[in-house]
């Protein structure tokens, strides 16, 4: 009778383990909607015109060093309470869903320590920094001249 | 006692023990058991049973007050009060271009939802049925989850009138 109780019982822990998983891994898609999607929308459009950025643009960006330390330099993303690791994971996620046309084929995914290294840095001037890095792109060719800067602002 | 009594004491007791699990149980039984369980799992969630186990507010399932369960961070007047529906613009006014999105617990079946509040624009405040609740909202120095904020700033004309709120997902 012992050994039957035993059974039912590490069933019902191992039951039990399962749904605890699956509570703790939150997609994706749940994290975008909660921290990024009141201002870029649920399918990343933004609203350019007041200067919140159209996602589909951004794989632009990681094609420069400075574009790549930049995604993760901008508030929303370095001033989140998410961890290193989750920004690490949502920022690739954005990238592939939103912008995967605008990805370089070499594309490396962001790591939790990259994240980390980028984020200590709080650029001081944005709109500067953005600059540059629109120039480098441009200089490129790998960004139509005269594309509309709103755009690809970030604020 | 010698060595060769403990070992016989030993295969005695553990024979009798094996006898009678196996007088007491069965494999069949232990399958059914098992099966029952299985079953039992998957099927009582589905049953009717009040989940709130006494603890909400009847408020909660109301949605003409403030403190229904979709508006844990409700922050301005209700649409529905103001010639709009809870999820729809009144006339005459356009949906905010941002919001705020926060997640709700609904007491009645235990999940929590992703509910996205809007502000209506363009038109003067409706000066009715405001409400304040603030579940994962965080004063003006977290500006990324500050719900105290006018959402009609990106739309053209940024008069605020009311707030309608939508559920955009749910966690599982």
């Amino acid at each position: 009778m012992r050994a039957v109780a035993r059974m039912l019982l590490s069933s019902l822990s191992f039951c039990f383990v399962l749904a605890v998983d699956a509570r703790a891994e939150q997609s994706l898609q749940i994290l975008y909607t909660l921290n990024c999607s009141g201002c870029h929308g649920a399918a990343g459009l933004g609203v350019p015109e007041a200067g919140i950025p159209n996602l589909d643009e951004v794989g632009r960006y990681v094609s420069t060093k400075l574009g790549r330390e930049y995604l993760i330099e901008v508030p929303g993303l370095s001033q989140s309470r998410l961890d290193d690791a989750t920004v690490a994971r949502l920022l690739n996620w954005v990238l592939r869903q939103f912008s995967a046309r605008r990805l370089p084929e070499d594309f490396k995914p962001y790591s939790a320590s990259e994240v980390a290294r980028f984020r200590a840095d709080k650029v001081s001037d944005p709109r500067t920094r953005r600059e540059a890095i629109l120039a480098e792109l441009r200089s490129r060719g790998r960004l139509e001249t005269g594309k509309d800067r709103a755009a690809l602002s970030m604020p | 006692m010698d060595d060769q009594a403990v070992m016989c004491l030993l295969d005695k007791t553990a024979e009798k023990a094996s006898r009678t699990l196996a007088r007491l149980t069965s494999r069949r039984g232990v399958l059914s058991a098992l099966g029952k369980l299985v079953l039992g799992r998957a099927v009582l969630p589905l049953l009717p049973i009040d989940r709130t186990y006494g603890r909400t507010d009847p408020h909660q399932t109301d949605a003409t007050q403030c403190d229904y369960w979709k508006y844990c961070a409700m922050d301005g007047q209700l649409c529905s009060c103001c010639g709009g529906t809870g999820t729809q613009c009144p006339p005459g006014t356009e949906v905010s271009k941002v919001s705020w999105v926060g997640t709700c617990l609904n007491s009645q079946d235990g999940k929590s939802y992703l509910v996205s509040y809007s502000d209506c624009c363009g038109r003067s405040s409706c000066g009715r049925c405001y409400c304040s609740a603030n579940v994962r909202e965080r004063p003006g120095y977290d500006m990324a989850i500050h719900n105290d904020v006018n959402w009609c700033m990106a739309n053209g004309n940024a008069s605020y009138h009311c707030t309608v709120s939508v559920i955009v997902g749910v966690l599982e």
